[in-house]
């Protein structure tokens, strides 16, 4: 398994989260991007929008675009730490609490072990503060028999 | 029972209520560009938007509507992935596993070419916040 390398840029993140989701489709249309990365974590950022929202009372988004967020991340992260191109097998959110109308949502997530074909994936999603997290996410994923080219 | 409407978001992506087949609410969606996760297959993203609508739906459907107006505040979703959802129509159905006063416990399901062979299947638990408690 390659290791990931310290010295990765962001454009290695750009470059797996490309692989991962085309660079099109569902997450162009969330407007989901990289945001930030080290060598164990990998963050995306997803713009607050009107029609993305779930509960007009509130303005809170709906659930399917924090997952979408997320399972994004955590997709990537298993492609750009471990190499591993994959796909979900499961993913549990827990929503701490609502994520506050207007506000860019980021979704961090590390592969924190992966044992023969399946990688192991936690994170969570915040707005400005990672100690104060909106949602909470474990997903497992499968190594893609499919080659992403 | 009470109207189902769907979110913004589902609006947004062209999900639609289908015909009433006199059971819980079917959710569709037609595959599109604003869809795809990769290479003609559905996001996992939208499949569990899919299976929360239609769990959320079930739920308002049979809440009576001389029960109030509860608001519904899910606490987490979980996803199970089954087969590649691809460039087919998607439905997704919820079903009302237990109601208590407080907290609702739904399963939901997705499928393309037949019920029995779903893409992905959710469970989502939901507190029913009482009219009085509203913000």
């Amino acid at each position: 398994m390659k290791q990931p390398d310290p010295a990765a840029s962001d454009a290695d993140a750009i470059a797996a989260f490309g692989q991962a989701f085309g660079g099109a489709g569902h997450a162009k249309w969330l407007g989901i991007r990289v945001h930030a990365r080290t060598e164990t974590w990998l963050e995306l950022a997803m713009d607050w929008r009107a029609d993305l929202v779930g509960d007009p009372a509130t303005g809170v988004l709906s659930s399917g675009p924090v997952v979408s967020l997320m399972d994004s991340c955590a997709g990537a992260v298993v492609w750009l730490t471990k190499n591993m191109p994959a796909v979900t097998i499961d993913l549990r959110v827990d929503y701490l609490r609502p994520a506050r109308p207007g506000s860019t949502i980021i979704a961090r997530c590390e592969c924190y072990r992966v044992a023969r074909e399946i990688a192991f994936v936690r994170g969570f999603g915040y707005e400005t503060d990672p100690d104060d997290p909106l949602c909470q996410v474990a997903g497992s994923f499968m190594r893609s028999e499919r080659p992403f080219k | 029972m009470s109207a189902v409407t769907l979110p913004p978001y589902a609006i947004a992506l062209g999900m639609r209520i289908e015909p009433d087949n006199g059971g819980a609410p079917v959710i569709g969606q037609d595959f599109t560009t604003d869809v795809n996760g990769n290479r003609g297959a559905f996001h996992g993203g939208v499949l569990a938007g899919m299976l929360e609508i239609a769990a959320l739906a079930a739920l308002t459907a049979e809440l009576e509507s001389s029960e109030g107006p509860y608001r519904l505040k899910p606490a987490n979703i979980t996803v199970e992935y089954l087969r590649t959802a691809g460039v087919l129509t998607t439905y997704a159905r919820g079903e009302v596993v237990r109601r208590g006063r407080r907290l609702a416990q739904l399963r939901a399901s997705a499928w393309q070419e037949s019920p029995d062979r779903p893409v992905a299947v959710g469970f989502i638990n939901v507190y029913l916040a009482p009219p009085a408690a509203q913000e």
